[in-house]
């Protein structure tokens, strides 16, 4: 049993043992629908990848959308330096607006807009920032898109919205599931996510209320209606059912 | 869900229904997770053993989370 003092430890303790022990087979399949997801929710995006990094800076696991985006993104784990290694390391976002000027990674821009990849925007997939001790980077995430300036701060809020659910799951995830479970499950939730959190946003807007009480009230009407929440947030959001979603 | 009670009041209610009901902690994590629950699953566990403490909205749809999977809304799906 841990102790207060030292809970905010485990949460990054957790994430690199998982992290190292997460075979590829497993977290293949999972971070593939990552960049998919990525891929069709980022406006103007050519493709996208994600990428699981090791203590040592190597790519554990990645996938990709397209094989150009997988030769742009092997290129910097190969060249040591890109602003997907930059974001994996400063846990922080990075954008790249046009590759043709970009002087952070020269060796990288310059095979990058060769490829025609002029604009690229890369976020971290981070574990534990939430008051639980610093925020540990575990991965990548990135689009990339054939004209410059094709990310704005918009788009890094989308990439980001997407990131930090993602990077929960593939930290807490179980090694010994299988790779069909673990992307099932995180397809259904990451969709099931985002329908009660939308729908959680228009009741605070509607009610005027916190989150808190824009939850209780989804909350309140799914035990009274005897529905699951996501149904009931459905229903907010003026949605059918839909029969076929596997609930997570 | 009492809106007056303390945050440990909810979180020995919380545990209770989940020792009570019989969960599997991983199951409990996904389906929690499933409806936008932030935490790990280890913060879940230390929470459940009354060790750590959640954010409010956390042990909100962790609380919820444990009574949809204890049956309150079978069949529904």
């Amino acid at each position: 049993m841990p102790k207060e003092s030292d809970i905010g430890e485990l949460p990054m303790v957790f994430a690199r043992v998982s992290g190292l022990l997460l075979a590829d087979h497993v977290a293949g399949p999972a971070i593939a629908r990552i960049a998919q997801a990525a891929f069709e929710s980022i406006p103007g995006s050519l493709g996208a990848g994600a990428t699981l990094i090791n203590a040592q800076g190597r790519p554990t696991s990645r996938a990709s959308t397209s094989t150009l985006v997988e030769e742009a993104d092997r290129l910097q784990y190969d060249l040591g330096e890109g602003p997907c290694l930059s974001a994996w390391a400063g846990a922080a976002p990075v954008r790249v607006d046009d590759a043709a000027t970009e002087t952070r990674w020269p060796k990288w821009s310059e095979s990058s807009a060769q490829r025609g990849l002029m604009s690229c925007l890369s976020v971290p997939l981070l574990l534990g920032g939430n008051g639980t001790g610093p925020a540990q980077a575990i991965g990548a995430l990135k689009v990339y898109a054939e004209r410059p300036n094709a990310f704005d701060a918009a788009s890094q809020h989308l990439l980001e919205h997407l990131a930090a659910p993602a990077a929960l799951m593939l930290a807490n995830i179980q090694a010994h599931e299988s790779a069909e479970q673990l992307s099932a499950a995180l397809k259904n939730s990451l969709h099931s996510r985002s329908v009660i959190d939308m729908a959680k946003g228009v009741l605070m807007e509607r009610l005027e209320v916190d989150e808190r009480a824009a939850l209780r009230s989804l909350t309140d009407r799914s035990r009274q209606e005897g529905a699951p929440l996501f149904t009931v947030a459905l229903s907010v959001l003026d949605r059918p059912a839909e029969p076929d979603h596997e609930r997570p | 869900m009492n809106v007056d009670e303390t945050a440990e009041e909810q979180r020995e209610r919380t545990a209770a229904e989940y020792r009570q009901a019989g969960l599997a902690l991983d199951a409990l994590w996904l389906h929690y997770f499933g409806i936008g629950g932030d935490a790990g699953e280890l913060e879940i566990d230390a929470y459940l053993n009354k060790s750590y403490m959640l954010r409010p909205v956390q042990r909100d749809l962790l609380d919820h989370a444990v009574h949809e999977l204890d049956g309150h809304d079978r069949g529904r799906h």
